[in-house]
């Protein structure tokens, strides 16, 4: 059975990647749901300067993780930077708040007609705008969790780190309630 | 193909093809992607990018690198992205402030033009120049500094002017990891931009590093420093003299060297000439000195979002981080856009973003 790939974009990879290991590039599910970034990601969380919440990224287990992308040949990423050029002119004349990175996770997703998991309200926005299938990490936890690759506790885990950091989603409470109001 | 295939192959009515064709409506973004694939146009070969009130950029970029259209191109990125904050800033936006009518690099008008915004600043004709006097004239100009850590290598620039037309506002970003002589005459070389809005590209930035040596070393500074310079006997003693100079206004002693110079043209007399130990002098002269990041932030490594907003937020009296405060609050938007307009990595617009909201 072929792989259904999902994007999971920087904030979400940071919520989930400490706990789930690995996040990355690990079929899960009778659907074969594979997790995948873009090699993006990297230069996003290399050069950082201040203290951050999320030193672990830097380690090896992590960065190793991280080497894997969606295959993608040249025609199509000659596709993936002509949809980029319009996203990203987009979020220059409307809606600002989306990162280059971020705009390049929906252009990818357009090209591969695959899902990005966000929590990012600017790229939900995004994303609807081109049509992208977007989900909240919350609706990624309960793919996971149908799908036994995360029972509740490990759930419950997460979401109390995420609030014990001080690094919710928006709309973590509404979310809650939607996927897993047994929590 | 007709505008009835179109309409077919885009899920629109044809009115709304030929409301785009006719310039009565624009596609929404959607459709518009798909049109060009359609036609297989690009974004430049389908769209005209008429923008009037582009952002005008300059750079103070570093020896050696050269500017290119994606430099240019990413700083007006970063400018479309501030004028979302421009709603929210401090100042009175009625009046414009006072900038120069005619600037020129002649030596008598920058005396003259650098004399006045001392004694603006309230500081004597042959005061030191401070980074305090520097600032206090930022903000009666209206510009917004804004605090960057770009490191010492990795970028073009160590300092981005950026001037919004629309809103006719200046922001001012300035790389905090660059030697603290360098970074005082960036700073006067950005006021200079402010003072000559009316001016651009290598017009703009040789009128702004003019203004700057001007103002860091006055006239009646080099004319003293010629003088003093030329009545060393040896070359050593010259050079010695130079960083002596350089050490009492806390400026580069290329500045000092250089304004000596000008002045000598300016007076027809011949130029001081140091022999090449000069450059290992500077190289000594630097060493003594460490960057304004670590003298302003100390361990940066150590440093949360925090204690560099409010150490940024005083140094430089700027009300950048409270303009974003209001507008990551207000509109609810995330870490992308402090990545953006901040231009820094993500994982520090996070611990900034995290902080602000």
């Amino acid at each position: 059975m072929p792989q259904s790939k999902i994007l999971v974009d920087t904030n979400s990879y940071l919520r989930l990647a400490q706990t789930i290991r690995p996040l990355l590039f690990m079929p899960f599910g009778d659907n074969e749901y594979c997790l995948y970034i873009l090699p993006e990601l990297n230069d996003e969380l290399a050069n950082r300067r201040l203290n951050s919440k999320f030193p672990w990224v830097d380690e090896e287990e992590y960065i190793e993780n991280r080497k894997s992308f969606p295959t993608v040949g040249r025609k199509q990423k000659r596709v993936i930077l002509t949809n980029f050029d319009f996203i990203w002119d987009f979020v220059q004349t409307e809606l600002s708040g989306p990162s280059r990175v971020d705009a390049l996770y929906i252009a990818y997703a357009l090209e591969l007609g695959v899902p990005v998991v966000t929590d990012d309200q600017d790229m939900t926005e995004l994303a609807k705008e081109f049509e992208v299938p977007v989900m909240p990490t919350l609706k990624l936890l309960k793919v996971m969790h149908e799908s036994n690759h995360a029972d509740l506790k490990k759930v419950k885990g997460i979401v109390e780190y995420w609030r014990a950091i001080g690094d919710c989603p928006a709309n973590l409470h509404r979310d809650l309630k939607k996927f897993f109001p047994e929590l | 193909m007709n505008q009835t295939a179109v309409a077919e192959s885009l899920d629109v009515t044809k009115e709304a093809v030929s409301q785009w064709l006719n310039a009565k409506s624009f596609p929404r973004p959607n459709k518009l992607l798909k049109l060009a694939k359609l036609l297989q146009l690009s974004f430049e070969e389908l769209v005209i990018n008429d923008e009037p009130n582009a952002p005008l950029i300059a750079f103070r970029k570093k020896a050696g690198t050269k500017t290119k259209d994606h430099h240019i191109g990413k700083a007006q990125e970063i400018g479309r992205f501030l004028r979302h904050l421009v709603p929210y800033l401090p100042f009175e936006t009625l009046e414009m402030p006072p900038v120069l009518k005619s600037p020129n690099r002649d030596y008598e008008y920058l005396r003259q033009v650098t004399s006045k915004v001392r004694c603006d600043i309230h500081l004597g004709e042959i005061e030191t120049v401070d980074f305090d006097h520097l600032i206090r004239r930022f903000t009666e100009l209206q510009a917004v500094v804004v605090p960057a850590l770009w490191g010492t290598k990795q970028r073009h620039e160590n300092a981005i002017h950026i001037h919004l037309p629309d809103s006719q506002t200046t922001w001012v970003y300035l790389n905090l990891d660059t030697n603290i002589h360098d970074f005082k005459f960036w700073m006067a070389h950005e006021l200079g931009h402010c003072l000559s809005p009316s001016l651009s590209g290598d017009d703009a930035e040789d009128f702004a590093d003019d203004f700057a040596g001007a103002l860091l070393f006055p006239s009646a500074l080099a004319e003293k420093a010629y003088t003093e310079i030329n009545q060393q006997r040896t070359s050593a003693a010259k050079i010695q003299k130079v960083i002596e100079l350089a050490d009492e206004q806390t400026i580069s002693p290329y500045t000092v060297l250089g304004q000596t110079n000008k002045y000598a043209a300016y007076k027809g007399f011949s130029d001081i000439e140091l022999s090449r130990s000069f450059h290992g002098a500077v190289t000594n002269f630097n060493k003594r000195f460490h960057n304004l990041s670590d003298a302003l932030l100390g361990d940066i490594q150590k440093l949360d979002a925090r204690e560099f907003i409010n150490k940024t937020e005083n140094a430089f009296e700027t009300p950048f981080f409270e303009l974003l405060r209001k507008y990551l609050k207000e509109q609810n938007k995330g870490p992308g856009y402090v990545q953006v307009v901040m231009d820094m990595p993500l994982l520090d617009a996070r611990s900034i973003h995290s902080e602000l909201t």
